[in-house]
């Protein structure tokens, strides 16, 4: 008798269970309005935010934030906050001085040096080393962290973050080629406009293949072994970070191409020296990119005008580099 | 109880991408606002005009309109139209009026009789559209039944059933789907996707929905594309603002020296504010892959074919076999010499999109995946099993894997002496034939083991029905 009942609850639990479970979904309650453009504006942030924005707020919240709660916390802002706002510092400071008695075209030079003890980088594959394409190893693949006696940094890539809307010269330039040749890709980074023809060729007797894995778009095409033509391709999209190549059939094989719509990008030679010139007149902000110590400046300010000469120094943690 | 009397958890909500932590909580706000305005929520979703998917029945203009008559011109083609269909006035008097409701329709002359009389007759050539968003709210029903326990409320791949799955199910939140009839370049095509819902993928848990009415499935594949769109739009929308307004991005920039976290707030709300910057970046990514989109589903997209197939002789086995092997070809590198998928890069490590080595040898994807190169013994082809198929998995790759295309490495002029000569895809073919052939190297009746010198006498084994219909397009 007991037992019974017990099986009657169980079953009536169990309706109860999957009626409350029961798809959420009505037809009804699909409502599908059209919209063309809806602008979006952010006004009621500005005062709403301040509780957020303490300045030992570093964690990741919990909670996804909503407008809702939101105005609820919504506090007056902190003390030091407003100090903060107030003491405005001139945006000039973290700009390279300017060099005077140049003339021409505004123009930003620099170099990127590496601070401390520069770690000794091994070959990628030693010369001679047992691989299944020995004639990978007939050389030695560098490593691709180029450091001059000096300490400068090669391969850094020095950028425009965002392109003017107007005055951006048409690329009517040579095709940008990018050969495989003895299992390394070379140049390993380089800069290229969008719209640009990008020949990939392939040097070696083995099959390699090039794929490109940008954020904006991708692909990943073998390359005629021995070729001469080469394979055209032509990236349409800019990136805002230089976009990783690889060959996968020998993971040492890695390159960086950064796809710009616009001509004020540079990388930086084996000595580190990088150099754009025709800078337009304005303020402009840099990134300065490189593979292993990522972010070297994520928005360096450069103020051009004719007869300017920008240069600067950037100084790269050798510990970095080792990660 | 008291969560068994509500029911379970409420209403569905797209889940956001895994970055989406790593913002400030304001960038967090802006990109839920930009979601919620042109994608909205499961359960209230906005249809926007910008996206290029087929969103309602159908669309037109206003040929005679008197009364409870309604005589439209629609544009080609169109969804079914039934009784209870809204009417939305897009342009004229009427716009943003209420709608009218369809109570008959008549397919041939295009003509509705509406629910009750209309009060002010719109003039002839007004835009109106006939089911607005109909068909994602079908494909959204279509998709909560079929598709969400795996592939998720987002289309990210990660619902419930999701982690027991190898291989996991796609995540559309990059826009790529590895099996394609499309260029290395292009997206998917719509054909490609409602072919995989109606063939499923062999060798995994998608399985084929068959039953499905043609309406049913134009809905899913339409409902796909935008949770696809965007997932990518959240992404891309989150890439970009993770570069200034991550928490680390912020931190790096307020030790910089000359920027507060306040100066860093005001300077995204300005941003946010300003038509220049924000709003024009969200317009450039839907723009881009909007375009990308389109032109996947263009005819010059698809893989043509060159000349028919080769028929499959022991002649042309051979040859395949001989290509496979190939240094400059190196399939066998990961597919194996014999074919097992076992070949030498599977031992082999690789670095993951960060530049670090991944902690298992082998292959992956775009997706951070471990994937294996197919076992050519099994007889079993992912992106289906038709000559076509397995032509354009050479050709164009697989996309977002390490599959490359060889387009461009197996191509060649017919005479190779001749450099007029026309360009012939022959090779591809013989690969094809060889990888028919493989399942039945060493099981052919009288034949003993298998000898690479000596190939099946009688190949036309698994390919036999198919080689008839020599696949062109």
């Amino acid at each position: 008798m007991f037992a019974r009942f017990q099986l009657q609850f169980v079953l009536l639990l169990t309706v109860a269970i999957f009626s409350g479970c029961t798809p959420q979904f009505r037809r009804e309650k699909t409502e599908v309005k059209s919209a063309s453009d809806v602008v979006i504006h952010f006004d009621d942030l500005s005062s709403s935010n301040n509780s957020e924005e303490t300045p030992d707020e570093a964690a990741t919240p919990a909670t996804t934030p909503t407008a809702g709660n939101e105005s609820t916390t919504a506090t007056t802002p902190k003390k030091e906050m407003v100090a903060a706002t107030t003491t405005s510092k001139p945006d000039v400071a973290k700009q390279a001085p300017t060099t005077t008695g140049y003339t021409g075209p505004a123009k930003f030079v620099g170099r990127v040096v590496v601070k401390g003890d520069v770690p000794l980088f091994s070959a990628l594959l030693a010369k001679g080393a047992a691989t299944k394409d020995m004639f990978c190893s007939e050389m030695a693949v560098p490593n691709e962290t180029v450091i001059s006696k000096d300490g400068g940094l090669g391969n850094v890539f020095v950028y425009m973050k965002k392109a003017p809307r107007k005055g951006v010269p048409e690329y009517s330039g040579e095709p940008f080629v990018v050969n495989q040749k003895g299992c390394i890709f070379i140049p390993h980074a380089q800069i290229v406009r969008v719209g640009q023809p990008f020949i990939l060729k392939n040097s070696d007797p083995v099959a390699h293949n090039v794929r490109y894995n940008g954020f904006a778009s991708q692909f990943n095409d073998t390359v005629v072994s021995g070729s001469t033509d080469g394979l055209t391709k032509v990236i349409e999209f800019p990136e805002r970070l230089p976009a990783g190549m690889v060959c996968d059939f020998h993971n040492w094989m890695s390159a960086y191409v950064l796809p710009v719509d616009h001509p004020w990008a540079a990388v930086t030679d084996a000595d580190g020296n990088f150099e754009i010139t025709n800078l337009p007149e304005g303020k402009w902000d840099f990134v300065i990119w490189h593979e292993k110590a990522l972010y070297i400046e994520r928005s360096f300010k450069v103020t051009a005008a004719p007869n300017t000469l920008i240069e600067k120094v950037f100084e790269v943690n050798a510990s970095k580099l080792s990660q | 109880m008291i969560c068994l009397i509500s029911g379970c958890g409420g209403q569905p909500e797209f889940s956001h991408s895994e970055k989406f932590q790593t913002l400030k909580p304001y960038a967090q706000i802006y990109v839920d606002q930009v979601l919620d305005n042109y994608f909205g929520s499961p359960s209230d979703m906005v249809a926007w005009d910008k996206l290029p998917l087929e969103l309602h029945y159908g669309q037109g203009t206003v040929v005679e309109a008197s009364g409870r008559m309604l005589t439209v011109e629609l544009q080609a083609p169109h969804a079914e139209i039934t009784a209870g269909t809204e009417v939305l006035w897009d342009s004229g008097i009427l716009n943003d009026k209420d709608s009218a409701w369809i109570l008959e329709w008549d397919e041939a002359k295009h003509q509705a009789k509406l629910e009750s009389p209309l009060a002010t007759n719109p003039e002839v050539g007004d835009a109106v559209i006939l089911g607005p968003g109909q068909i994602l709210a079908t494909g959204r029903m279509l998709y909560a039944e079929h598709c969400q326990h795996c592939h998720g409320v987002a289309g990210d791949g990660n619902g419930p059933t999701a982690p027991y799955l190898n291989p996991r199910p796609r995540d559309y939140r990059k826009g790529i789907f590895k099996f394609t009839t499309t260029q290395s370049s292009k997206r998917a095509s719509r054909e490609d996707l409602s072919r995989i819902v109606e063939d499923g993928i062999p060798g995994t848990y998608m399985p084929s929905f068959k039953l499905l009415t043609e309406d049913e499935m134009t809905s899913i594949i339409e409902y796909v594309m935008w949770l696809s769109m965007r997932g990518e739009l959240e992404n891309q929308l989150i890439g970009l603002l993770a570069d200034s307004y991550s928490v680390e991005a912020v931190e790096d920039r307020i030790a910089g020296g000359d920027e507060t976290s306040d100066t860093i707030h005001q300077e995204f709300i300005d941003a946010v504010n300003d038509p220049d910057s924000f709003p024009f970046e969200v317009d450039t990514i839907v723009s881009r892959f909007t375009s990308e989109w389109v032109s996947s589903q263009e005819p010059d997209a698809e893989v043509q074919p060159l000349t028919p197939r080769t028929p499959s002789s022991d002649e042309s086995i051979a040859k395949g076999r001989e290509l496979y092997l190939k240094p400059s070809l190196k399939c066998a590198q990961c597919h194996g010499e014999a074919g097992l998928g076992d070949g030498s890069q599977t031992f082999a490590v690789s670095k993951d999109a960060a530049g670090q080595d991944n902690l298992t040898p082998g292959l992956y994807d775009t997706w951070g995946n471990l994937v294996k190169p197919r076992n050519l013994h099994s007889g079993i082809y992912r992106g289906g099993r038709r000559p076509i198929d397995l032509y354009s998995r050479i050709y164009a790759g697989i996309k977002g894997t390490p599959m490359p295309a060889f387009s461009s490495t197996l191509l060649r002029k017919s005479n190779p002496e001749d450099s007029g000569s026309e360009m012939t895809d022959e090779d591809i073919w013989h690969l094809v034939n060889y990888i028919y052939s493989i399942p039945f190297e060493d099981v052919k009746a009288g034949q003993g083991g298998s000898s690479i010198a000596n190939p099946v006498k009688d190949a036309n084994t698994a390919s036999e029905e198919d080689s008839e219909e020599v696949a062109v397009n």
